[in-house]
């Protein structure tokens, strides 16, 4: 009972950034304030376990896996879910509303990921189109957060070294506070990957989040720029060259 | 103090805490709160290309910036627009224009007690308006969407926006490191979802324009439509994970 | 060298009363013409940032022809009314749209009437 009051207060002390001043204080009506921004904390990632239980198609992908012919991200594209909740090198920013909850990313790739999990209690839909960020739906059930997400693409990877997911993967994540010992209070994401054609038992991990308030998220673009520069613009500058060089400037 | 005695103690000190901060629930942050409803501008919202207004044709700019604009043009024409525009080629905005464009991407405004975001759907950026914050230090870097700071007059949202990463002399919409960008943003009647979302956006940049420069956009709320996943430059992956080329005759 | 980075990166002024620059700019359709077809839809990939799909027409001396229609971007078609399985490969589909200035069988797409005879327009968007 001590621990859950010093919890609550945890979020009460710190001034700066929305949604700090509890639980019940931000309106949101939310049995716990997850909002502001959290940096991973890469020591604490479980790891995936040494033998992967994938299915044959999913171990030949990992096999074969290159990265600059597989991975989405070298062409700015992103790491979509649940690679955004997995990486440890990027601050997420948690958006806190009534109506449901939104996890941002800007990893320094063409746009800031975006996920926006409605609380509202309505299924999910059967077949959603496959996006990068998926769908999905929440629901608090006591003090967690619990998160459903479906219709993912199955070009996204699921990490950097090349294991990769099916259409039908489905995610299920339960978000939490816990006071962890010299630490403080984390944001502990407990995530489960189900995917029968790609693993052939659920994956799990948890990962650890620690808040930054200090941390503002901002909106690198070199990825963009340098993908305009190589694949873009630099044709452009042989053609502008050509011109020049015809109407016998120098 | 024995070990009971100091948790009753810590106990009330944290229920009384608790009660203070569930009693002061609700109120809006800043300290010198007026009994002024303040608009809420959550919600996702389309351009209203019909009432919004225009940059104007004949811009007040500088002479000397008219003059390197004149040199610019003379040393690259002619430019093919359909293929030498940055933001064709998916460079995402700077401000204003994340706000002035008319054409039918919608953005979200999401408020929390004292940050306001903006995300946009056209290059998925990400606007923090800070309100009642202190000013951005001198070391802040500039971005696309600048530092923005917000304060409330009555029921209309001034937000002052500098920090913006400058376009040089040459593009179409100029912009030097003494940008500041002025909003007075504001509820109003009508429109078809029965609000509309009133933006007076000021440019102010004495290094590029003689005197200051303001559309009056309007925004349309778009109920029943989310900000959707898009992403400019996506037909480069897809053309490349399936083998061909990308369909977009401008690339 | 700087000076010619300069004109390669930053692009030309428009002094006109143009509304700020829109993601994209489809120049190269001429969109003062016009032009009708009607045909069968070959394949049809519904995406962003931009939507297209292939058609064959058959024209008045029966010689098969592929014509290209250039679209928007998929979130946007949705939003304002073309639904899944509106439009896919086998329909015959009229679609009347811009051609492109060098290509008269490479047309941006201003209005579609589908196989279901549901007719959509590019109107709606901008």
């Amino acid at each position: 009972m001590i621990a859950a009051l010093l919890a609550t207060l945890a979020g009460c002390g710190k001034s700066d950034g929305p949604g700090t001043a509890g639980a019940a204080a931000d309106g949101t009506g939310a049995p716990i304030d997850i909002a502001g921004v959290w940096l991973p904390d890469a020591s604490r990632a479980e790891p995936w376990p040494e033998q992967l239980p994938l299915t044959p198609a999913a171990r030949s992908m990992v096999e074969n896996f290159n990265p600059s012919e597989h991975d989405p991200t070298t062409f700015c594209m992103p790491f979509g879910t649940p690679r955004n909740m997995l990486q440890t090198d990027y601050p997420l920013e948690i958006v806190q509303t009534a109506q449901r909850v939104m996890m941002v990313l800007q990893p320094n790739l063409a746009n800031s990921e975006v996920r926006r999990i409605p609380l509202d209690g309505n299924p999910l839909p059967e077949s959603p189109d496959p996006s990068w960020y998926g769908t999905s739906r929440g629901r608090w059930e006591g003090s967690t957060l619990v998160v459903e997400t479906i219709g993912l693409r199955p070009d996204a990877l699921v990490s950097g070294n090349g294991l990769r997911h099916s259409e039908e993967l489905r995610v299920i994540e339960k978000l939490s506070l816990v006071n962890v010992p010299e630490r403080g209070q984390m944001l502990v994401d407990e995530i489960e990957l189900h995917d029968p054609k790609a693993y052939e038992q659920p994956l799990k991990t948890r990962r650890y989040f620690v808040r930054a308030p200090q941390i503002q998220l901002r909106e690198p673009t070199s990825c963009i720029e340098l993908q305009w520069i190589d694949k873009l613009w630099r044709q452009r500058l042989e053609e502008h060259a050509a011109a020049g060089r015809k109407a016998g400037k120098s | 103090m024995n070990t009971r005695m100091r948790y009753t103690r810590l106990s009330g000190a944290l229920l009384t805490a608790l009660a203070f901060s569930i009693l002061f629930s609700g109120r809006a942050a800043a300290a010198d709160e007026t009994v002024v409803a303040r608009p809420d501008f959550s919600g996702v919202w389309l351009p209203d290309s019909k009432a919004s207004g225009r940059w104007p044709a004949q811009r007040p700019f500088t002479p000397a910036m008219a003059e390197l604009r004149a040199k610019w043009e003379k040393a690259t024409a002619p430019i093919d627009l359909t293929r030498d525009d940055e933001h064709i080629s998916c460079m995402p905005y700077t401000l204003p224009y994340m706000m002035t464009t008319i054409t039918q991407y919608p953005f979200e405004i999401v408020s929390t007690p004292r940050r306001i975001y903006i995300f946009t759907e056209v290059y998925g950026q990400v606007r923090r308006i800070d309100i009642d914050a202190p000013p951005p230090s001198p070391e802040t870097l500039p971005s696309r969407t600048g530092t923005s700071r917000g304060r409330w007059e009555g029921s209309q949202l001034v937000v002052e926006t500098t920090n913006i990463l400058p376009e040089a002399e040459g593009s179409r919409y100029p912009g030097s490191p003494a940008l500041k960008v002025v909003e007075r943003l504001s509820l109003a009647e009508g429109g078809p979802g029965g609000k509309q979302l009133v933006n007076e956006v000021t440019m102010h940049d004495p290094l590029v324009y003689r005197e200051p420069i303001t559309i009056r956009m309007v925004y349309k709320l778009a109920t029943g439509v989310e900000v959707g996943e898009y992403i400019c430059n996506q037909d480069l992956w897809d053309a490349h994970r399936d083998g061909t080329s990308s369909k977009i005759p401008w690339r | 060298m700087r000076s010619i980075l300069l004109a390669c990166i930053i692009f030309a002024t428009l002094a006109t009363s143009l509304p700020a620059p829109a993601h994209h700019s489809t120049a190269n359709f001429d969109s003062e013409k016009t032009a009708t077809v009607t045909g069968v839809v070959t394949y049809f990939a519904f995406t962003n940032p931009h939507s297209y799909f292939d058609m064959d027409v058959v024209d008045e001396k029966g010689t098969k022809r592929q014509y290209k229609i250039f679209t928007v971007a998929k979130v946007v078609m949705t939003r304002n009314g073309w639904e899944a399985g509106d439009l896919k490969a086998g329909d015959k589909v009229t679609v009347i749209g811009n051609p492109d200035r060098k290509d008269p069988r490479y047309m941006y797409l201003q209005k579609v009437t589908f196989a279901s005879g549901k007719e959509w327009s590019r109107e709606r968007v901008f």
